[in-house]
């Protein structure tokens, strides 16, 4: 509740013409989501290949991870799977410093957290994810990261940790020397 | 469009932090009973409603339900329209069309949040569970990632993006209606205040509000009685890709606001926005975006954004003011921002605005932005189509 602390709500000993009351609900429930055909195809290979598969479309050539059945530029349906790389680039790169609760834990990530948006090799589209690395300041848009998986998979996309900084990459001009 | 339609009254509450002293029929029955009295009409002359709310942020399903009544909804037809930041502008699209097609004549707009309610962190984050819920940090660590790829392509400062915020709060200092409000405001308090996600600053970001406001819309012989209507040109809506990381530079590119406000440009022959303007309302949740949407709407050439807010020209007195009530970053009751975006574009074209009256204003621009993936443009003139 975002309701100020001293704010008496049904306590009648507080009672005030000019303070008012509220109903406080905290809700403990479950929901289970469907993840579709598409995606229940990319957590099994997940799972056993230890990969990320994008979908590829025949018509634009775009990529896209999560891979879903249409491609909705082309308004084409989509069917060609595509293995993707362990590693990306860093294409948008944040660092927080206001908490935000880590979801497997409940408990407020440690600030300040590196926050990159990420183009794995081989797609076209870019994801948000967590960035591990020594100092964040050393982290720039252009790095290289690698994608840390869990140890035992559960085909999921918790199975993705976070992506661990590699280092800057190489300028263009210095891969040939 | 069918037949000319016009916005003839609009109402808000006073946007703030809380309202505690009423639920939220009983706040979107202020802002009814103000727009009503605006247009000088009564609930009995409305013929249709449309609603527009996140009920999610406030964890109360059916809004449309428990709070049409408060809208003078009881025995007539009632939808409600719920597209993130654009719902508020996809309602009065609705409307408008409503209106304009014959169907009805006098139609009621009326969008609300009470975010003090609920957690909007939460709200934000309800994302695909499958894929990016685990992962998803709101909306300032999205805007702070996109905002970084803006900021490499097009090397805008942080000291251009307070500038944004300067220019909004001081126009919100003139705003009765509005929630911020800093009339002393400069770039370096911007600079100095806590830093959220790099390069965002917590003076950079909108707040969260309570609040709510109402259109009144009226179409044929309806229009003949008032004096200076605020006629309604034409809008385009543009829906994109459902993940954030579809997105190809997404706050460069922003393709569904550039393809949408073409459209409508075409639609009303403007070829110079920025002549041919007179006053823009736009949907500018963190100040980088009212950068980046100024090279969308084409309002200066790409990659001058920062040398348009740094000239003045979009402050009030300046040659097409952005924002004169203060914006989105001076208040934002999601599902209502939208309609209040319309409804301060429509006051200046009434010259009700007051103290952030722009002189001479007769075109109006008005646009509703949700992630990325929704857009909303409309036009409106003194002028009748």
């Amino acid at each position: 509740m975002n309701k100020p602390s001293d704010n008496p709500g049904n306590n009648p000993a507080q009672e005030k013409s000019t303070e008012y009351l509220f109903s406080e609900i905290t809700m403990d429930l479950t929901w289970n989501t469907d993840v579709g055909e598409t995606m229940t195809g990319f957590f099994k290979r997940l799972k056993t290949e230890r990969c990320l598969y994008g979908m590829r479309c025949s018509e634009c050539q775009r990529v896209y991870l999560p891979p879903r059945p249409v491609c909705g530029d082309c308004w084409l349906e989509m069917n060609e799977w595509v293995a993707l790389g362990n590693q990306g680039t860093i294409v948008g790169k944040t660092v927080c410093h206001y908490k935000i609760l880590d979801s497997l834990t409940g408990e407020p990530r440690k600030t300040p957290f590196v926050l990159g948006l990420i183009q794995i090799d081989g797609a076209h589209t870019t994801l948000n994810h967590f960035v591990e690395a020594p100092d964040p300041a050393l982290v720039s848009i252009g790095d290289r990261v690698e994608i840390v998986f869990r140890d035992a998979l559960q085909g999921n996309v918790g199975d993705i940790v976070h992506f661990q900084w590699l280092g800057p990459q190489a300028k263009p001009g210095q891969r040939d020397e | 469009m069918a037949r000319p339609v016009a916005i003839v009254g609009t109402g808000q509450t006073r946007h703030c932090k809380a309202r505690p002293d009423v639920h939220q029929g009983e706040l979107i029955q202020e802002a009814v009973k103000i727009a009503l009295l605006d247009a000088d009409l009564s609930w009995e002359d409305i013929d249709a409603i449309v609603l527009t709310n996140m009920e999610l942020f406030e964890g109360r399903a059916l809004p449309e339900l428990w709070c049409g009544e408060f809208a003078g909804g009881l025995g007539k037809p009632v939808m409600k329209v719920a597209t993130g930041g654009t719902s508020g502008t996809s309602g009065a699209i609705a409307g408008l069309m409503q209106a304009a097609s014959g169907v009805f004549d006098t139609v009621l707009v009326v969008g609300w949040e009470k975010h003090s309610e609920g957690s909007t962190q939460t709200g934000m984050s309800l994302t695909d569970p499958a894929w990016d819920r685990h992962i998803a940090s709101g909306a300032i660590g999205n805007f702070a990632l996109s905002i970084s790829q803006y900021v490499a392509e097009r090397g805008v400062t942080e000291e251009q993006a307070a500038m944004v915020a300067v220019k909004a709060r001081r126009n919100g200092a003139l705003n009765p209606n509005t929630h911020l409000k800093d009339a002393g405001i400069t770039v370096e308090k911007v600079l100095a205040s806590p830093m959220l996600a790099e390069p965002v600053h917590l003076l950079d970001m909108c707040p969260q509000s309570d609040g709510a406001a109402a259109l009144v819309i009226v179409g044929g012989d309806k229009t003949a009685r008032y004096k200076n209507p605020a006629w309604f040109w034409g809008s385009a809506t543009r829906h994109d890709q459902p993940y954030i990381g579809d997105h190809d530079q997404r706050m460069v590119k922003m393709r569904t606001l550039r393809s949408a406000a073409q459209e409508v440009y075409r639609k009303v022959g403007i070829s110079n926005p920025f002549k041919e303007i007179d006053i823009a309302e736009i949907y500018e949740p963190v100040s980088y975006a009212e950068l980046a949407w100024y090279e969308a709407l084409g309002f200066c050439k790409e990659g001058d954004a920062g040398k348009l807010i740094e000239s003045g020209a979009t402050q009030i007195g300046g040659e097409l003011p952005v924002n004169p009530s203060g914006g989105v970053l001076c208040a934002n009751p999601v599902g209502a921002t939208g309609v209040i975006r319309v409804a301060e574009a429509v006051k200046q074209l009434h010259r009700k605005a007051g103290d952030y009256q722009v002189d001479g204003a007769r075109r109006a621009l008005v646009t509703g932005y949700g992630v990325y993936a929704w857009s909303d443009v409309m036009f409106f003139s003194a002028e009748q189509p």
